[in-house]
């Protein structure tokens, strides 16, 4: 994962304007209102406006970017064809909820170390487990069935960076667990900068309390919040293989989703 | 089909249910040592292994096949301990070094050196040194075994090895130190520096016991 050598817009540019006078916003030029748009875009990518906050009135915004009504309206307007905000007769604007079903996820390192070939990954353990509700759910068996556990470490000069469990279905005439134990599955899922995009569903973030086995991991406080990514293997015919989650130490990394509206 | 035949079929189909069931009736057998069901078990294992070289098994068939081990000798040893270990042979103390997390040998070693009337003391996977030098300093064994298959494991073998030469003077004696794993060999041992090595496990018993003989007398 390399860090962008600029800080990047988290929402891409509009391709094509809603524009009533068929603007082209490809032009070098770029209209006023797009500029506007894509402002406050990247205040909504970075938090600036939170998710379900209004955004600033027509007014206000006018009197910010020194623009008239119709401008302002237009760059609003941009924005909820892009799926970035929704607007609320007589009440104004909101920055929608963002659907993380249909986001692309970049993950993005605070120090971009980790990336850097002094990060190495460590396996812990591979041994038999039984599954628990969850895991019988996802991979569509009973509880108390046998499956493969994995634990491992992602680890740089600074400590532990990642850890990483994962659920395998035993099967033991399939290599399924080979193909998990391949660097590049890992990889694969967290290749930021390309962003892994899985079928609808397959990846789910949560913020999560470490417990007190990832606590020590960490050596971080027991409760501390950190982010946990969540996700499901498919084999080749499209069925659960495995499923698992990654837990980021939390003073390390931040999450950017990626809306992937827009254009369509 | 005796019960040991059909417990060596049971596990080299990975039949975990059937396979403790007729474990349980073994041990319960007459004519059956907890010795004999621990040599099934290792025979059956080694064809889990042959079914993986030829690709009929993935690597969780040998997972499974370890499980497996580590469950049927759960349920022998308590028999054990009754029939075999009046005259301790010596103390073994037993780990997986650093880097390394294969177990399935290790603890197959760990059983059989037992069932020679070993105390083991099994300190598990990825060992650090550290740790091999505190646990000599307590309990002061006759024997130190490292067990590796990976690459990695040979740099943490002679690591380990030479931290307990440093502390020969403060230990008090000289441990001898044999290390193990399917891919040990004659030049890895004295690259590690160490007194012994072995690919077998009962291989590996017999060389302990030598070492015990000459190191009484
Ligand atoms: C099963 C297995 C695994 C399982 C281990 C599960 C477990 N809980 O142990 C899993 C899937 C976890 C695994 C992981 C990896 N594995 Co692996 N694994 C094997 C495999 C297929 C079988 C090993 C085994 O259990 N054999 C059965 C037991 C009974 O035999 P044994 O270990 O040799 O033990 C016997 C004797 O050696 C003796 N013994 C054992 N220890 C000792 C100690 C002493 C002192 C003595 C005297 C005797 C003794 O007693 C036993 C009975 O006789 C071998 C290939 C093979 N066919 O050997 C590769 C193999 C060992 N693995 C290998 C590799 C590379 C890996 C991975 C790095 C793969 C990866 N990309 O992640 C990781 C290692 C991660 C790590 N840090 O350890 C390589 C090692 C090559 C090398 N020299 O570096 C091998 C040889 C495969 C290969 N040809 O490439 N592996």
């Amino acid at each position: 994962m390399k860090p962008s050598p600029r800080p990047s817009p988290k929402i891409r540019r509009l391709k094509k304007p809603p524009s009533p006078e068929g603007q082209n916003a490809l032009e070098p030029s770029q209209p006023v209102y797009l500029m506007i748009a894509d402002t406050l875009a990247r205040r909504i990518a970075q938090g600036t406006y939170a998710p379900g906050s209004r955004l600033p009135s027509i007014p206000q915004l006018c009197t910010e970017f020194g623009a008239s009504p119709m401008t302002v309206r237009r760059a609003l307007a941009a924005l909820k064809q892009k799926g970035a905000v929704s607007c609320v007769q007589g009440q104004g604007t909101f920055v929608r909820v963002p659907d993380l079903s249909k986001a692309t996820f970049r993950l993005s390192s605070g120090t971009g170390r980790w990336v850097e070939g002094s990060a190495e990954t460590r396996l812990l353990s591979v041994a038999m487990d039984r599954a628990d509700a969850k895991t019988a759910r996802i991979l569509g068996l009973a509880e108390g069935e046998r499956v493969v556990s994995l634990r491992r470490l992602v680890t740089d000069p600074s400590g532990p960076l990642m850890y990483y469990c994962e659920y395998v279905l035993y099967d033991p005439r399939r290599p399924l667990l080979e193909s998990q134990l391949q660097p590049t599955s890992l990889d694969a899922f967290l290749q930021s900068d390309r962003g892994v995009r899985l079928p609808r569903g397959e990846l789910t973030v949560r913020a999560v309390n470490l417990d007190q086995e990832s606590a020590n991991i960490f050596n971080q406080p027991e409760g501390k919040a950190a982010l946990c990514l969540e996700h499901v293997f498919l084999d080749a015919e499209g069925r659960p293989a495995s499923w698992g989650y990654v837990l980021l130490r939390p003073d390390l990394f931040q999450l950017r989703a990626q809306l992937d509206t827009i254009g369509k | 089909m005796s019960t040991l035949d059909s417990l060596y079929l049971a596990i080299i189909e990975l039949n975990e249910a059937l396979a403790l069931k007729l474990a349980r009736e073994a041990v319960a057998e007459r004519g059956v040592t907890p010795q004999m069901i621990l040599t099934t078990c290792q025979q059956a294992l080694r064809m889990v292994g042959e079914r993986y070289e030829r690709r009929e098994y993935y690597l969780s068939a040998l997972v499974m096949a370890g499980e497996l081990f580590n469950e049927v000798l759960a349920v022998v040893q308590p028999f054990q301990h009754l029939v075999e270990t009046e005259g301790r042979a010596g103390t073994v103390l037993l780990g997986t070094v650093r880097g390394d997390i294969h177990d399935i040998g290790k603890n197959v070693f760990a059983a059989a050196l037992r069932s020679h009337g070993f105390n083991v003391i099994d300190l598990g996977v990825d060992v650090p040194k550290e740790a091999f030098l505190a646990e000599t300093e307590r309990s002061r064994p006759d024997v130190i075994c490292l067990s590796g298959l990976v690459f990695a494991a040979y740099d943490s073998m002679r690591a380990a090895t030479r931290l307990l030469r440093r502390h020969t003077a403060g230990l008090g004696y000289r441990p001898p130190i044999v290390v193990g794993g399917g891919t040990m060999d004659g030049d890895i041992c004295s690259f590690v520096g160490a007194d012994s090595w072995s690919t077998d496990a009962l291989e590996g018993v017999r060389i302990c016991q030598e070492l015990l003989r000459t190191n009484r007398n």
